[in-house]
């Protein structure tokens, strides 16, 4: 798994790369808490996750929640089919905010 | 009084229940005749197992009637109850088997509580039910040593230990795989044929409810979205139902916030 | 007589860095079934949920330990078998109740429970715990 963190139209942008899982997870949860510390409008890129287990969606879970309690926004973008499936079994596939693009977020208003 | 309702074993009429302010059913009406198959269903939360309940005489209607034989349940004796229910044969989901019996005492069970026969008498009772059952052999082994399918068979053996005019089930294929499922299915429908009794089973099995049904009710919070025969309910064009056909649709409707809550509540930091 | 196909039988340390290797080989053994996409990767999900759920809870993230995972397929029945040598695990936490909403921690086994048509901690003598998950390839709506 690697990331990349951008900043980019007013939004914090976290790009996520390959298996999220038992072994990765605690590093994608610690790098969006670190992130989160500065109340950005977070947007995780999951455009080319392979792989998402129970963990990395539950770190999900945590980083949105803490976003809700501090007034900051918290968007999942891009989500591939491997992601999507899973938060389709996790029932959270209606819970996140979910756009296709950082563009298709922006047509949503601003921030 | 017609014809029809002269047939039926259990009438419900306007049945209303409450669980504290909460209403569980709602001018729910239904009525069981005499040899058919009524198989209950509905999603988690929609009230048949209340229902069933109710149909068992266990719990007392807020509002409307049930009539077992064509008198109102509320105007027997208890004791005329408790004769009653001797006539019904129950087979829990959980309440499957006594661990700390064997068998054969547990098809017994039913006997030794309820009638003065002879305890040889009564072991040929229940062995012929193991009989009926495909059980024979098995009455020595204890429920922990029996796989899923053979414990539902035991219980089904000593739901019908006392002949009863009616069965009831709850969620009999729970935790069975399909084939297994199925055996059970047919033996439903053998003792049908073999006793003529009125069997009522709740389920959420669809497969399992296509095959053994004569009629199907369908209860959606509370409410009957439909009863009929299973092509009727197959063909129903109510949108309800047919989400309820096409499983699961309507579990997947969470309220995203509760969720939330439920996922993130009482952990440091949040 | 049904015939039992080993499918699978693979060792592999009770570390989350051999997650990915072991995700791999049962995707292997299960796209050479010919099961599309989104049949197989709910069920190496599931594997990946019951492996790590060894791997954190019976293990405690002690990397010494060993998983065993063995699929076997009997007739149309898919069978994954994981045994480790822990300590005993309670049924109770292992096997999630019927339509449990997930809560926290117990999101994995909401996925095994939705994914897999059963499952059964099997209670053998000796050490360890042995999880067997079944799907059945046919009738896969029978649930």
């Amino acid at each position: 798994m690697t990331y990349l963190v951008e900043e980019k139209d007013g939004f914090l942008l976290v790009h996520l790369e390959g298996d999220v899982d038992l072994s990765t997870s605690p590093e994608v949860r610690k790098l969006m808490l670190d992130c989160l510390r500065k109340k950005p409008q977070l947007l995780i890129d999951l455009s080319q996750v392979s792989y998402i287990d129970s963990s990395g969606v539950a770190s999900l879970v945590e980083g949105y929640q803490l976003s809700k309690s501090q007034g900051s926004e918290f968007a999942l973008i891009g989500v591939s089919e491997a992601a999507r499936s899973v938060l389709q079994l996790a029932r959270l596939d209606k819970v996140f905010p979910i756009y296709d693009s950082l563009a298709q977020r922006l047509q949503h208003g601003s921030i | 009084m017609t014809d029809q309702a002269f047939q039926a074993v259990i009438e419900v009429e306007d049945l209303v229940t409450y669980y504290g302010t909460r209403k569980i059913l709602d001018r729910v009406n239904l009525s069981i005749r005499q040899g058919e198959v009524m198989v209950i269903m509905g999603g988690s939360g929609s009230g048949k197992s209340t229902l069933l309940r109710h149909l068992l005489a266990l719990n007392k209607p807020a509002s409307g009637s049930i009539r077992l034989y064509g008198k109102d349940i509320g105007k027997y004796s208890t004791r005329e109850l408790q004769t009653l229910r001797k006539r019904m044969g129950v087979s829990f989901q959980n309440g499957a088997l006594f661990n700390s019996l064997n068998v054969e005492d547990n098809v017994a069970f039913p006997l030794r509580e309820h009638t003065q026969l002879d305890d040889n008498t009564i072991r040929i009772m229940s062995r012929m039910k193991l009989e009926v059952v495909n059980l024979a052999g098995f009455e020595e082994l204890m429920p922990a040593q029996l796989s899923g399918g053979m414990i539902k068979r035991a219980a089904l053996a000593r739901a019908i230990v006392m002949d009863p005019d009616m069965l009831f089930f709850d969620e009999p294929s729970a935790g069975l795989d399909p084939v297994v499922s199925a055996d059970l299915d047919e033996l439903i429908l053998k003792l049908r044929e073999a006793m003529q009794v009125s069997v009522v089973v709740v389920t959420h099995e669809l497969d399992s409810a296509f095959r053994i049904a004569d009629r199907i009710i369908v209860l959606d919070k509370g409410k009957v979205l439909i009863i009929g025969t299973v092509d009727e309910v197959k063909n129903s064009d109510n949108q309800r139902v047919q989400n309820l056909l096409n499983r699961r649709a309507e579990d997947v409707e969470v309220d995203p916030e509760a969720y939330l809550k439920r996922l993130t509540e009482n952990l440091a930091g949040l | 007589m049904q015939e039992t196909k080993i499918l699978l039988d693979i060792c592999f340390p009770a570390q989350p860095d051999s997650l990915h290797e072991m995700r791999q080989q049962v995707a292997d053994v299960l796209t050479s079934l010919g099961l599309s996409y989104d049949a197989w990767h709910p069920l190496v999900l599931a594997v990946d949920e019951a492996s790590s759920n060894v791997i954190r809870h019976t293990y405690q993230f002690d990397g010494n330990h060993q998983i065993e995972l063995k699929i076997l397929l009997v007739d149309k029945t898919l069978i994954f078998r994981l045994h480790d040598d822990g300590d005993r695990v309670d049924t109770e936490k292992i096997i999630p109740k019927r339509r449990n909403q997930a809560k926290p921690g117990g999101l994995g086994l909401h996925f095994i429970h939705e994914i897999m048509d059963k499952t059964t901690l099997i209670d053998i003598q000796g050490e360890g715990n042995t999880l067997e998950m079944v799907k059945y390839l046919q009738g896969q709506d029978a649930r």
